[in-house]
């Protein structure tokens, strides 16, 4: 595992001793060199996971995690040159080492083996993202959104550190790789009980869970391009994680205390597609349709059947690369237009021709169409809930539905219609800006020709 | 911490503080608005006066009135005083006083406060500080009282007794403090870990309008009115001159103080056909207007001479005038309730960058984008950049300077890039005159073909009235002094061979104001610029603004979400006539 974290760690000196003009171009072929390291890991060759050492390890849940995760760093400072292209070289440099920190915490979290380094780590991955928020975000409500952001993802993991203190008390040792093999079942009372909540509900509010989701839109419509992003793609992965990796021993209990959290979600995820429905701002819909898209993987791994492991896992990266792609997006539109309202940029299909198929292929894997990696997500998903209740379909219908709805809603308020004057002589689409979107288009389609490299453990 | 404590002892709750110190900002506005011009909406010389309605503080709007002694007869050309300076002059004064008296003592309480607690701590008690003047009101009384009954007796020593009843008072103020800090820091409150930036406008804003007048308020009420979602657009409203602090809330539903009467336009022989030409198109579009013979004219108003007129015409229905001020109230509270911010500043400077194109037919322009406005604050050196998408110049009579910020009109002459936007402040009065013989209630508006107009104010016999000036005798509109010659030598003849009653007048008095002038053809200027792309305007009206503000606030507002005029086709109203030079004229007219 060095052989990603050292190399990792060494951009942040090549950031600082590059030359000004090299900053960018040396710090994402670095980084995109990283990434193609990292891509070995996919290679899983048998049914135990890859020992690094006894601090990490992979296997097939992490290693696509991670290597999304590699994958991400390059994207993250192609999208954010033209936002940093006005601040001074040092800050462009502190920035760039804030996303290396960041990459390396989360490298470090998805590979740990031990829960109270993993803990440790999710709680490191805070730290950079507060700064990347409080200091790059847009405007003033920035403060309150990294306010939120800090203190409702401490507030609810405090618990689980107790929690996984007394574990390690129970069992002695708090080793992925041991857990699994430890198979005594928790003896039914309040305490374990509460030792379910404290353990889960860290991960719920990262996920996020309806209801404790408020952080997520402020995060998401203030902070940087480069801060939204990972936030969507990889942030709230964290929890989905975090969730697949603690629920194996936490038997029996989840088989009835997830009842609440599974209907939850499964009303929050109609609330929230409802709710980008009628969202004006652009990046808030985006942030609402993760949302209620983190709400499936929720209801999938709360059901604990293999299949509805895959489809998390699977709807996991799936929507990592998607959202992640329409950030950009509307993140290219805000550099021309400077505004977030969709109905201030219409009909720049006509202007941006290029942009506009780009926005259309984002759109459809939003929406899941036919040979997308969101689709098998979504219809593990969908497959494993129906056999778990078949009124579920009722609710998952009408989700599939209103996502394609408001999808469709994003693309053509964006993309159809008259354009009016104020946006008649924008910017043409960038290169990098063109390369950006190939890149995180070609892994969605390659993935669909492969699925199987990420339906996780128990594929 | 002694500052805290000695605004607690004086019964004084924090939140009182903003509380005055609007009310100084109010009287020291008021005091500026004597000396300040700002930007202003298209009409304001058509507002009826403050006092008739019994309105008691706030003067005209950015017109200043110069009252003529009632004594004085016409002629007091000269007499033109400083009447409403003084008075301005004294609610300076006021205020300043009044923040002069706030500190000292202020200052003289912590003093005190300091030294009493010097004292009691060096005698070794923890406690007790004497120095309340009892000004919180009766139920704070009344509060102590239970607490001093309560507390100071039941809990802690009798010996202690007296000092304990006040002490706890002290306590008291200190907990709803501390109380109302917790409640501000807590999520959603306004208190900011960093310096406090509410003063300032927002960094960022979809729509930023430049000027705050009625054309200005239309445009973001449309805008707001117009978008799909509430809360879809960010609207920010730069004002220079800013008497929003004078409105009230909780008043009673608006009341525009409309006074129908119609428009009676005389016209001469020269005229009459252009009249007629006027009249028709009207009428087109509904409008009850009746065409008058001269004897006609004669038996319906006898009062008039109508010696020279050929033709008049006579609006019959849904005519009349109104209260400006009103208006602008109305509307600046509306659009606050949808959600536009105001900011009290100026814009200084736009933030833009430029795109080289090429035309069809070979030709080089340069677009423009304006990316960030810089809005000064008001009497501060701070300035606040706001990120826009679009700015909308509604700065009136400054609309023209605002454009030129821009980069609008920088370039060689007989382009597009060198045309400017050819609107500049003009100076006019008008002037409030008695005449116990003059014509009654059913006085219209009459317009002479002279240009001179006047119509009836109020019930008692006074008429308000005035004409402009021609091109060559343009009045210096760097201040705002009213010129009473120009009564006497421009107006008055005009009037008084029109209406022969008007022989003996007798000025009471007059205001000056801006007109938002358009020296190409005295016409609004109407959606956006072709080079600098994301600027609109809503500006020029040259004295209509305020008639038209409502249907022109509607068309840019849908220029900016549409692309295109929707309800009314003012495609000819477009900046790119001055380029073209296609004049939109309109004769006989006021």
């Amino acid at each position: 595992m060095l052989k990603i974290i050292i190399p990792t760690i060494m951009l942040m000196p090549l950031t600082w001793l590059s030359k000004k003009n090299m900053i960018w171009i040396n710090t994402t072929t670095y980084s995109l060199l990283i990434s193609l390291i990292s891509l070995s890991l996919l290679n899983q060759p048998s049914n135990n996971s890859l020992n690094f050492s006894l601090m990490f390890f992979s296997d097939p849940l992490s290693a696509p995690l991670l290597v999304l995760t590699t994958w991400l760093l390059p994207l993250m400072l192609m999208a954010s040159q033209h936002h940093l292209s006005k601040e001074p070289l040092i800050r462009k440099k502190l920035y760039i080492t804030m996303l290396t920190m960041l990459q390396t915490f989360l490298i470090m979290t998805f590979t740990a083996t031990e829960l109270i380094s993993f803990y440790i780590l999710f709680e490191a991955t805070l730290v950079p993202t507060l700064i990347i928020i409080t200091r790059w975000g847009n405007q003033t409500e920035r403060l309150n959104a990294g306010l939120y952001f800090l203190f409702y993802t401490l507030m609810g993991s405090l618990p689980l550190l107790i929690a996984l203190i007394s574990i390690q008390n129970l069992t002695g040792s708090l080793n992925f790789l041991l857990i699994q093999y430890w198979n005594q079942a928790l003896p039914d009372s309040w305490s374990n009980i509460f030792l379910w909540l404290a353990c889960m509900m860290a991960f719920m509010v990262k996920m996020p869970l309806y209801g404790l989701h408020l952080w997520l839109p402020k995060a998401h419509v203030e902070a940087p391009i480069a801060g939204s992003m990972v936030l969507a793609a990889i942030l709230l992965k964290l929890g989905g994680y975090g969730m697949l990796r603690i629920t194996t021993m936490l038997n029996p209990q989840t088989s009835f205390m997830a009842y609440p959290f599974l209907m939850l979600s499964l009303w929050g995820m109609i609330m929230t597609s409802s709710i980008c429905l009628r969202q004006t701002d652009l990046k808030s819909l985006i942030a609402y349709s993760s949302v209620s898209h983190m709400a499936l993987v929720i209801v999938a791994v709360l059901i604990q059947t293999p299949w509805s492991y895959m489809g998390a896992t699977a709807l996991m990266i799936a929507h990592g690369l998607t959202s992640s792609m329409l950030f950009c997006l509307a993140n290219s539109n805000y550099e021309r237009t400077h505004s977030r309202t969709m109905i201030l940029a219409r009909g720049l299909q006509t202007l941006l021709p290029l942009m506009a198929a780009w926005w259309l292929l984002a759109s459809l894997t939003n929406l899941a169409l036919p040979p997308s990696i969101n689709l098998i997500g979504e219809l593990f998903v969908v497959m494993s809930s129906f056999s778990w209740s078949n009124i579920t379909i009722i609710l998952m219908g009408a989700n599939i539905t209103i996502t394609a709805l408001y999808s469709l809603y994003m693309l053509i308020t964006t993309q159809r219609g008259k354009y009016t004057h104020h946006i008649n002589s924008i910017k043409p689409s960038f290169t990098r800006e063109n390369a950006l979107m190939a890149l995180h288009m070609t892994p969605l389609l390659l993935l669909s020709l492969n699925p199987k490299i990420i339906l996780g453990f128990t594929y | 911490m002694v500052k805290k404590s000695s605004m607690a002892a004086a019964g004084k709750e924090p939140g009182r503080a903003p509380g005055t110190q609007a009310a100084i900002a109010a009287a020291s506005c008021c005091a500026k608005r004597g000396t300040r011009h700002t930007s202003s909406p298209g009409n304001q010389l058509s507002r009826t006066s403050a006092q008739s309605r019994g309105v008691p503080s706030p003067t005209p709007p950015r017109a200043r009135r110069t009252d003529v002694t009632p004594g004085s007869p016409m002629a007091a050309g000269g007499g033109h005083g400083r009447g409403s300076w003084g008075s301005h002059g004294e609610t300076a004064a006021y205020g300043a006083e009044g923040r002069g008296l706030e500190a000292p003592l202020a200052n003289g309480r912590a003093r005190l406060n300091n030294s009493r607690r010097g004292a009691v701590t060096a005698e070794g008690t923890v406690c007790g500080i004497e120095c309340c003047p009892r000004r919180g009101g009766p139920q704070r009384a009344m509060l102590r009282r239970a607490l001093r009954l309560g507390l100071g007796r039941g809990l802690l020593g009798r010996g202690l007794g007296t000092w304990r009843g006040d002490s706890t008072l002290d306590w008291d103020g200190k907990v709803s403090d501390i109380k109302k800090k917790i409640q501000s820091v807590l999520p959603g409150g306004a208190w900011n870990p960093l310096y406090d930036t509410s003063h300032l406008p927002p960094e960022h804003s979809d729509v930023v309008i430049v000027g705050g007048g009625v054309l200005g308020l239309s445009v973001a009420y449309w805008l707001k009115r117009l978008e799909k979602r509430r809360g879809a657009i960010q609207v920010l409203v730069v004002e220079r001159d800013y008497t929003e602090y004078l409105a009230v809330v909780d008043d009673p539903p608006l009341d525009l103080q409309f006074n129908p009467s119609g428009y009676l336009l005389l016209a001469s022989e020269k005229g009459a056909a252009i009249m007629e030409n006027n009249v028709k198109v009207q009428r087109q579009e509904g409008a009850k207007v009746c065409l008058m013979s001269p004897e006609q004219l004669r038996n319906k108003f006898p009062w008039i001479n109508t010696e020279g007129v050929a033709l008049a015409s006579y609006g019959l229905e849904d005519e009349g005038w109104f209260d400006p001020w009103c208006l602008l109230q109305g509307l600046r509270r509306k659009v606050q309730s949808m959600g536009v911010l105001f900011c009290h500043g100026e814009v200084t400077r736009f933030i833009s960058s430029s795109n080289r194109m090429e035309t069809a037919s070979g030709e080089e322009v340069t677009l423009k984008r304006i990316h960030e406005v810089h809005v000064k604050m008001d009497r501060s050196l701070e300035y606040q950049p706001v990120e826009c998408a679009i700015v909308i110049n509604a700065a009136g009579a400054w609309s023209g300077q605002i454009a030129e910020l821009a980069g609008i009109g920088k370039g060689p002459p007989g382009t597009l890039q060198g045309t400017k936007l050819p609107v500049e402040p003009r100076k006019r009065y008008v002037y409030l005159w008695h005449c116990p013989q003059g014509p009654g209630l059913e006085t219209p508006f009459v317009i002479d073909s002279s240009g001179a107009y006047f119509r009836r104010e109020g019930l008692g016999n006074n008429y308000l009235g005035s004409c402009s000036p021609t091109e060559e005798e343009e009045p210096d509109p760097g201040n705002l002094e009213v010129d009473h010659g120009f009564f006497q030598d421009k107006v008055w003849p005009h009037l008084a061979q029109r209406v022969p009653a008007f022989e003996t007048l007798k000025v009471r008095s007059a205001w000056a104001g801006y007109y938002d002038y358009n020296t190409f053809d005295q016409n609004g200027v109407v959606g956006p610029h072709p080079l600098v792309v994301n600027m609109y305007f809503a500006t020029g009206f040259s004295g209509h603004g305020l008639q038209q503000a409502p249907a022109v606030g509607r068309a840019v507002a849908e220029m900016v979400l549409e692309g295109s005029f929707q309800t009314i086709d003012l495609n000819p109203f477009l900046f790119s006539r001055f380029y073209l030079g296609e004049k939109v004229q309109e004769h006989n007219i006021i």
